[in-house]
């Protein structure tokens, strides 16, 4: 093929720092006092570091649709798990 | 190297971007296999919110910070790698999937060794658990999950450095080039997604509460 995707080696370090920078942001949320609520900062930005992984490193921005949309099937998959198992202990009630 | 398509294939772009289809329908099932233990793990959280906060105080911060800075940095190390190795750059491609194996090697390391800090402390679940307290059954239940899910995460990494070696020596070899890096890129692939797994892990081992 003719000209592979390349990453810009600046593109790969910017997305480093930011990365390592959201990393920072992700423990000191540890100690914000939301007592049992963490998970509410932590995960959107264990999610949004994902992303950026998977957009530039992984190189889903210059794949085709069905990769993408490929890529996107396990985090479907993901979201039907998470739905319906907490659907089930959330509206358990006692005997 | 190969310069012609592989005869299932119209041409080289296609089957490249099979290889990358199912590089990817492999991490999809990886989801599936991380995404039940994460699953277990959400709703035994649910239940036992303060026991979980309570146990995640046991779990080494400082080591724990490292190993994602270590994991995040050879992600940065092996998108070089094949940056380089697309642009026929042989010995840079080489020396950044060795740095990045190292890296990897790094991250077991401290890794197993935060696992005998642990037993030290008694925080294996079975018969040496040791933890005393009101919420004993639910610090077992996380050190369960901990261990488990950072045991698969290990597991995984062993297995992406021993590829990453392979990658190396091919890399030496001269096998790759802008007409050829299938497999290097499809490495990669597999070590951002064992990063990303751990980018999940960190937060809910080792971040729940730390007051």
């Amino acid at each position: 093929m003719s000209t592979p995707p390349i990453n810009a080696g600046l593109t790969i370090l910017r997305v480093w720092l930011l990365l390592l920078g959201l990393g920072v942001i992700n423990i000191a949320t540890a100690y914000v006092p939301i007592g049992a609520w963490t998970w509410t900062i932590t995960y959107p930005i264990a999610a949004t570091m994902t992303a950026l992984i998977m957009i530039y490193y992984m190189h889903l921005r210059d794949s085709t649709r069905l990769v993408r949309i490929v890529a996107g099937a396990g985090f479907f998959w993901l979201m039907l798990l998470f739905f319906i198992s907490f659907a089930d202990y959330l509206t358990r009630q006692p005997l | 190297m190969q310069l012609v398509a592989a005869e299932q294939f119209d041409d080289l772009a296609q089957e490249y971007e099979a290889s990358r289809l199912g590089m990817w329908t492999f991490l999809a099932t990886e989801v599936l296999f991380f995404g039940v233990l994460f699953a277990a793990y959400a709703i035994a959280r649910t239940l036992y919110p303060e026991g979980f906060a309570t146990a995640s105080e046991h779990t080494d911060l400082i080591s724990g910070g490292i190993e994602t800075a270590v994991l995040l940095t050879s992600s940065m190390t092996m998108a070089f790698g094949v940056r380089a190795a697309k642009l026929g750059d042989h010995r840079r491609a080489a020396g950044l999937v060795l740095f990045t194996l190292l890296l990897g090697v790094t991250f077991i390391v401290l890794h197993a060794m935060g696992y005998y800090h642990h037993y030290h402390e008694g925080h294996l679940p079975g018969a040496s658990f040791a933890y005393e307290g009101p919420r004993a059954r639910e610090v077992e239940l996380f050190f369960f999950l901990y261990f488990a899910m950072t045991g698969f995460h290990m597991l995984h990494v062993t297995v992406g450095v021993l590829v990453l070696g392979v990658m190396a020596l091919m890399a030496l070899r001269k096998s790759f080039g802008p007409e050829y890096f299938t497999p290097i890129e499809c490495t990669a692939l597999y070590w951002d997604f064992v990063d990303v797994v751990w980018i999940f892990l960190f937060p809910s081992f080792y971040l729940v509460s730390r007051l």
